[in-house]
């Protein structure tokens, strides 16, 4: 279990801010719903969290139950990050996107594995298709599976239910649930009141 | 091994998909081989001196090059799949597999443009060690300091020429060294005549190697 300790987080694009001293410690275990309407940072935040951009200022920190602060390497092992602006590889189908993701993280090959989590997000009858040739909601469950991948300690959620179906939303739905309940720190971003109540505490960003 | 294990994930995912999209290879080699025609056309029979046939040598690798080797973080950048590989790789992993796959087509570029020089511009004698051996370090040298320009380009918002304009001045030395290697291989001269060249090549692939690995993550993060 981890928590996730943020301090006086701010962003600002150009000359735009973005976040303005966000402070708010997520604790393992703990699903944090992040609403707020467009242009508010959500995304930012969870984008901030994964590590792929930096913050203007403030400092984000993922500790452990003994107060050890994990390291950038540690963060990137154990995090797992669904979001619109993921992209997998179209040339690639979704067992040969997960073979590669599973070496480039360091965790190996194996193929039994990889088709497990593919066949846990509705994707078995199609594990050797190209993305490219997927519809959208399949390739999102593509993209859950390459999230999950690892079995993070941290999942960052970004609009997890965007062109997923009703059985696609349950699956989001029992996702999150089974994170959240093995210890796993959830951050949800969305403005779907159909996921809300995927959360067990709420912020608001305004 | 885990780290370069990842590095060679990366690389053997390029291939990969190199080889079903073709993205910089066709870019690469149409260049090359366009060119070469043109020239050889131009030329005619004309016996060209051991200096133009270095110098035409360098400008098909150097633009054949531009043409291909930003194309692997462009790729990235355009398609949205740097974030998954930013979320799963170390900068210093995916520099080192960007790296090897540049090194892989620009070799794989002498391997074509060599043969096909000879049939269309031929060279009589050379010392064709030195000539192999000055290619084979000019192309180490070129993709060691472009891999990491083009990851900059990338992160750029407008890309065109950009990559071309920013690998020119850096490349000169190599460029320099290159043609220099090229011209006293195609004289036939000894390997003794060439002991600067090499060494100069082989300092600039270093340093720019030791650099690139330096730098990467600071241009790839943010």
């Amino acid at each position: 279990m981890v928590a996730i300790q943020v301090e006086k987080l701010s962003k600002a694009f150009s000359n735009r801010s973005v976040l303005r001293g966000l402070s708010v410690t997520v604790q393992g275990g703990e699903r944090l719903l992040v609403r707020g309407p467009n242009g508010s940072g959500k995304s930012t935040f969870l984008r901030i969290l994964a590590g792929l951009i930096s913050p203007s200022a403030g400092t984000v920190r993922v500790v452990s139950p003994d107060g050890e602060t994990k390291t950038a390497d540690w963060r990137r092992r154990w995090t797992g990050y669904l979001s619109p602006d993921l992209t997998l590889y179209d040339e690639f189908s979704a067992l040969e996107n997960l073979d590669f993701f599973a070496r480039a993280r360091g965790l190996g090959r194996n193929q039994e594995r990889d088709r497990s989590l593919l066949a846990k997000v509705g994707l078995g009858d199609r594990l050797q298709d190209p993305l490219g040739t997927l519809s959208t909601g399949l390739r999102q469950r593509a993209k859950l599976a390459f999230a999950l991948q690892g079995e993070p300690r941290i999942l960052l959620l970004d609009e997890p239910g965007s062109n997923l179906d009703q059985l696609g939303r349950e699956l989001i739905a029992r996702t999150v649930a089974e994170y959240g309940t093995n210890g796993s720190t959830v951050l949800i971003a969305t403005n779907d009141p159909l996921e809300f109540e995927l959360g067990t505490r709420t912020l608001d960003l305004a | 091994m885990t780290w370069l294990e990842g590095a060679l994930a990366i690389l053997a995912k390029d291939v990969r998909s190199e080889v079903r999209t073709r993205a910089a290879l066709n870019a690469i080699v149409l260049f090359s081989v366009v060119t070469l025609t043109v020239v050889s056309y131009a030329t005619g029979s004309f016996g060209l001196s051991p200096e133009v046939h270095a110098s035409l040598l360098w400008i098909i690798v150097f633009f054949g090059a531009m043409a291909g080797l930003s194309r692997t973080f462009v790729v990235e950048a355009e398609r949205g799949t740097e974030v998954a590989l930013k979320l799963t790789a170390s900068g210093t992993q995916v520099f080192l597999g960007k790296f090897l796959f540049n090194l892989a087509l620009l070799g794989l570029l002498d391997l074509v443009l060599i043969p096909l020089f000879q049939i269309l511009l031929p060279i009589r004698e050379a010392n064709w060690g030195l000539l192999g051996i000055g290619l084979g370090l000019g192309s180490l040298a070129l993709a060691a300091s472009t891999t990491l320009v083009a990851a900059i380009v990338a992160q750029a918002g407008v890309k065109g020429a950009l990559f071309t304009v920013l690998s020119f001045p850096i490349l000169i030395p190599v460029l320099v060294a290159g043609v220099s290697s090229t011209r006293k291989a195609m004289d036939h001269a000894p390997w003794a005549d060439a002991v600067s060249e090499v060494q100069l090549l082989i300092s600039y692939a270093g340093i720019m190697l030791t650099l690139s690995f330096l730098l990467f993550d600071s241009v790839w993060r943010d």
